[in-house]
């Protein structure tokens, strides 16, 4: 007999045994016996490296600077991952983002508004991930489009269905984040003052949040494990 | 225990696992790490100071042919980004004509002592003797004189030849022609030190060039830059009228109210490294030349 039919045989078996239940006791012929099951749960673990730079701290930054960081990403268990998504969140923390104004410009355009909001400030800066060793970047977008959602990026490139960063001790990758605070020299009406000096002086405490999520469920009747 | 009985309770618990799909999120393990980090902008921050005591604006009145005034501008970098260039423009002129219209007003009904005439001839009268930057001193090597006082150039000269946001048109409803904004622009800069004119802008770099960490107005090392204007009314006896008078008379009691301006510009972009930063904060930007190219 086939494992298959065999198999049936024991589904129906155990049907039958529960109506039997149902109905009473009546027969005093039995037997008992016990299947031995275990269903653990595999670990999706997902570990920014120690080589990982992207808990940077840069002030004093001027328009057209730029930095590039390194990200490690590495899948510590046992379930592979599907895909890696990352946003960013803005944070309150010391020396917390406020308006300033270093050059008095309300004072110097009466009637133009001269505030800006912290999205306003993350929106002059430029994120670029690319994935070491290759050109085309997985994320472009602004830091304001990171914490907003607009562009979350997803940083495998893989579909619902593919491994993005399989399971196993020796499985990372390894991108290249470049940061840029992207030069505007779009002066005020009437003035030589750029807008962007609106920004001077101030900074934005960011959390980035990278998100593992796990392949889809699959068929898994035909795994055996004794 | 065999096999067959194993899959019979293997096969019971894929229906438990799929009424569980049908009720919630399939994908129900995720991980979520993170990672803190700031981004600050620096400020580039112009302030003109006086030195010691001395104005640094020329509002005087009462002048007559053969004055002149001397001041001297401290450029002052106030903030936390080194400045590159200083470029210094006229942006206006507001001018007045002076004509007595009654009695009381001085020179009325003696047309010898006032006559008509534009912003531009008024500013022709005045020459721009020396421009002199880093009249501080110190160590040097770099041209002081960017206008020397050999080249007779007129502030409607400058003027004319300045880049301004108001534009030409402004400089033509105060008595210019394109021809005469050609000619001053080929006079100026001909006789102006090559390196403190900005080419893209038409305008007068009046910061210190260096080769060196002294350049433009660095934050480290610390570095003011003073400005010398000399500004004389040229005396001019040589036109008279007919009865004697002299042509300069019809600048009587005329004004114009000029304004200079400076504006401070930032180095290019910096590839910031670790090798710039100092408990996080990009130092190399403090310094003359903070670019990459």
């Amino acid at each position: 007999m086939s494992i298959k039919k065999k198999m049936g045989l024991g589904i129906m078996a155990g049907a039958l045994g529960v109506s039997l239940i149902g109905g009473g006791t009546w027969a005093a012929f039995n037997d008992v016996e016990e299947t031995s099951n275990t269903f653990a749960a595999g670990t999706l673990d997902l570990v920014v490296g120690e080589a990982t730079t992207m808990d940077f701290v840069v002030k004093n930054l001027k328009p057209g600077d730029y930095f590039t960081k390194e990200l490690v990403l590495s899948n510590n268990g046992s379930l592979d991952i599907n895909q890696i998504n990352v946003h960013a969140t803005m944070e309150e923390g010391p020396n917390k983002w406020e308006d300033k104004d270093e050059l008095d410009l309300a004072s110097k355009f009466p009637g133009v508004d001269t505030t800006n909001s912290q999205e306003d400030f993350l929106s002059q800066f430029k994120i670029t991930i690319t994935p070491q060793g290759e050109t085309e970047s997985v994320y472009d977008g602004t830091l304001e489009e990171l914490v907003s959602g607009t562009g979350v990026g997803e940083l495998t490139d893989s579909t619902d269905q593919e491994i993005g960063l399989a399971a196993g001790p020796n499985s990372q990758k390894t991108y290249e984040v470049k940061v840029e605070f992207v030069e505007d020299s779009t002066p005020f009406s009437g003035s030589r003052l750029h807008q962007q000096n609106k920004f001077q002086g101030e900074s934005s405490n960011l959390k980035f949040v990278f998100e593992a999520t796990q392949m889809p469920g699959q068929d898994r009747s035909n795994n055996i494990s004794e | 225990m065999s096999i067959k009985k194993r899959l019979g309770l293997g096969a019971m618990s894929a229906v438990m696992g799929l009424s569980l799909i049908g009720t919630g999120t399939w994908a129900a393990f995720n991980d979520i790490e993170s990672v803190q980090a700031k981004v600050g902008a620096g400020e580039l921050n112009l302030d003109l100071k006086q030195l010691g005591n001395g104005p640094i604006d020329f509002k005087i009145s009462n002048l007559k042919p053969g004055d002149h005034m001397t001041r001297t501008i401290k450029l002052d970098n106030i903030g936390s980004l080194a400045i590159k260039d200083v470029l210094m423009s006229i942006e206006g002129v507001e001018f007045e004509n002076y004509a007595p219209d009654t009695v009381e007003d001085a020179g009325y009904g003696d047309t010898d002592t006032w006559g008509d005439n534009t912003a531009i001839e008024y500013l022709q009268q005045f020459k721009v003797s020396v421009i002199k930057v880093g009249a501080e001193g110190g160590a040097g090597g770099f041209p002081l004189d960017i206008i020397p006082s050999t080249a007779n150039v007129t502030l409607a000269d400058f003027y004319l030849a300045s880049d301004s946001v108001a534009g030409d048109q402004h400089k033509i409803d105060n008595g210019a022609t394109n021809a005469m904004i050609s000619a001053a622009k080929t006079l100026v800069y001909n006789s102006i030190n090559q390196v403190y004119i900005d080419d893209n802008s038409d305008r007068l770099n009046v910061s210190t060039i260096n080769p060196d960490k002294w350049t433009g107005l660095p934050v480290i090392p610390g570095d003011d830059d003073n400005l010398q204007i000399k500004i004389e009314f040229v005396e001019s006896n040589d036109d008279t009228n007919s009865d004697g008078t002299h042509d300069q008379n019809i600048f009587q009691g005329d004004s114009a109210d000029i304004t200079f301006q400076f504006e401070a510009r930032q180095w290019g972009g910096l590839n910031v490294k670790d090798s710039d930063m100092k408990n996080g904060v990009v130092e190399t930007n403090k310094k003359a030349n903070s670019q990459t190219n």
